[in-house]
């Protein structure tokens, strides 16, 4: 018989076994031996040939039948339909389940994990508008946990070289790379240099230049005060979130790529600054000759089972001052020698197993991608290089040198104040940490003011009224004017003005 | 490098020519009194083991 109206296309209909009466009212329902409890109203129960009425002629409670009286033997209940289950949809035929079937809670719904997912944990995902699922720990090698929004090493991929990228010998001072002081007072020397990466070690590192170091003097016994070092000092205020000084401070981790020709022990430095000076040594190891090596340390605050960093002299003051250095030792002397991993409230920079890098002028050094990251990271979760474009690079470090302008280049309108004083007015690209000094080449007819039809040449130029974004040049030694007159300034051969607020 | 020379570059007093290892190649002024900049930091320390900031010419 065909069915009444719209055909359903999805249920959940089932015959009850068959049933053997006997002198009872009530029987088993079971559908394929199993126990079922369907509602009595979507059943079609048939007696004897007759249809029976639901509730009057029988109930169905607790999977189980019972007629309105006892029956016989000789009764046949001929069969019981069940039409369904309430609420019960039956299993959805396949790709059946679209979005809008889904309950929008469906998610939240769920208990929460409430705890960092295992590795083996899973997740769904849509694969180009496949679903699948993916496990955790193909997710979390690609977060990066990472409170510093920007790198607390600045120019660690050695990419900004305002002083320029030759080779110089010094023994102590900013001669090169931003941002990194060169530090060298043994009987020996060195150089540094700008190193361009080949292809191969571009290929390897995944930085274009490096900080290449070269002993040029031999020393074979460093005196117990003597130090070849290279550092980067941290701006107090950029370092907060470090919390040193209390229960809470960070863990750090370094890292850096390195190469040299001297292979062995060498040494790292942290050294926090600020109210109390706490050194820590870290040794790390060149194992192969003339091959970049990827470093990544960790600095515990309390490293050494110490509490120096973790108590109030440990605070790193919210300044522009000097809050934390990082040194990376090339050798050093007994003095500034002490345990390796371990805080200590002296200048210690390297443990007693650091090489003697200025013991042969075969030495070189290279350095590049140094990064300083707050937390434990290892070399598979350490977050990568924050590479920035070279114009926020360089921003960053003129913050701490600024090379206003270099040999033949426009410099400023200068006024004549009187006969004998010249002066300009000139902006800094971007806020100094401190008022800065002026460094000016100093030789002859080093600068000109062109001023009233003819020229005024000046050996060199001084800085006054200097602020943080603004200051003044003057010169009051060869200025040879007119009151009132102005003229177009400019630098000759030679002639080179920066700006220096270094720590 | 080591401070060996420091003189006002005028007679008010508020920037000082710093010479350094007596290189004279390069002119160094800093404004007096300005405590965090490294050259005056130096400067102090300098007057502090005895030496003296020259009156301006």
């Amino acid at each position: 018989m065909p069915y009444v109206g719209n055909k359903p296309e999805v249920g959940n209909f089932r015959k009850c076994d068959a049933i053997t009466t006997s002198a009872t009212a009530t029987y088993n329902l079971l559908v394929g031996g199993v126990a079922v409890n369907p509602n009595q109203n979507q059943c079609i129960v048939s007696l004897n040939g007759v249809i029976q009425s639901s509730g009057n002629s029988y109930t169905i409670a607790n999977s189980q039948i019972t007629m309105a009286s006892a029956l016989t033997s000789s009764d046949v209940i001929d069969f019981i339909l069940i039409l369904g289950d309430t609420l019960d949809v039956g299993v959805p035929s396949d790709d059946t389940v679209d979005a809008s079937k889904i309950t929008a809670n469906i998610i939240t719904g769920q208990s929460a994990l409430g705890a960092t997912p295992a590795d083996t944990d899973e997740l769904l995902i849509s694969d180009a508008g496949t679903l699948k699922r993916v496990d955790y720990s193909y997710l979390k090698s690609s977060v990066v946990n990472r409170p510093n929004a920007q790198a607390l090493i600045i120019n660690g991929n050695m990419d900004v070289w305002q002083r320029g990228t030759a080779t110089v010998t010094t023994t102590g001072d900013y001669v090169g790379v931003d941002r990194f002081k060169i530090s060298e007072d043994t009987d020996g020397s060195f150089s540094t240099e700008r190193h361009t990466m080949s292809n191969a070690e571009f290929t390897t590192t995944g930085f274009g230049y490096a900080l290449q170091a070269d002993c040029t003097g031999t020393d074979a016994s460093i005196g117990a005060s003597q130090t070849a070092e290279i550092t980067q000092k941290i701006e107090a205020q950029n370092l907060q979130l470090l919390q040193y000084g209390t229960s809470n401070a960070k863990n750090l981790t370094l890292s850096f790529w390195v190469k040299s020709s001297k292979t062995g022990t060498y040494c790292v430095a942290i050294r926090k600054r600020d109210t109390t000076s706490y050194d820590i040594p870290i040794e790390y190891s060149i194992s192969s000759a003339d091959t970049w090596e990827k470093k990544v340390l960790n600095i515990s605050p309390t490293a050494g089972s110490t509490s120096l960093i973790t108590s109030s002299g440990g605070v790193i003051d919210n300044n522009n001052g000097d809050g934390l250095h990082v040194t990376f030792c090339l050798a050093i002397g007994s003095n500034f020698q002490g345990t390796n991993n371990t805080w200590v409230a002296a200048s210690k920079l390297c443990t007693s197993n650091q090489v003697n890098w200025m013991d042969s002028t075969s030495n070189d050094f290279y350095l590049t991608g140094v990064q300083l990251e707050v937390g434990e990271y290892s070399a598979s979760t350490l977050p990568s290089f924050q590479h920035e474009t070279y114009a926020a690079n360089l921003a960053r470090c003129q913050r701490y040198y600024y090379k206003m302008i270099d040999e033949n280049v426009a410099l400023a309108t200068f006024s004549y104040y009187s006969a004998s004083r010249v002066e300009a007015g000139v902006s800094f690209p971007v806020t100094m940490r401190t008022a800065p000094s002026l460094i000016s080449t100093s030789g002859s007819s080093y600068f000109r003011v062109q001023r009233n039809g003819g020229d005024n040449n000046l050996n060199d130029l001084s800085g006054s009224n200097v602020g943080l974004n603004h200051a003044s040049i003057y010169n009051t030694d060869e200025a040879s004017g007119t009151a009132g007159d102005a003229g177009y300034g400019y630098s000759r051969a030679n002639g080179v003005l920066s700006w220096n607020s270094e720590l | 490098m080591a401070i060996t020379k420091v003189q006002y570059t005028d007679s008010k007093k508020e920037v000082v020519h710093v010479v350094y290892n007596n290189d004279t190649s390069v002119k160094i002024t800093t404004p007096a009194n300005n405590t965090g900049n490294t050259d005056w930091d130096n400067v102090v320390q300098w007057v502090a083991d005895g030496n003296t900031i020259q009156e301006a010419d």
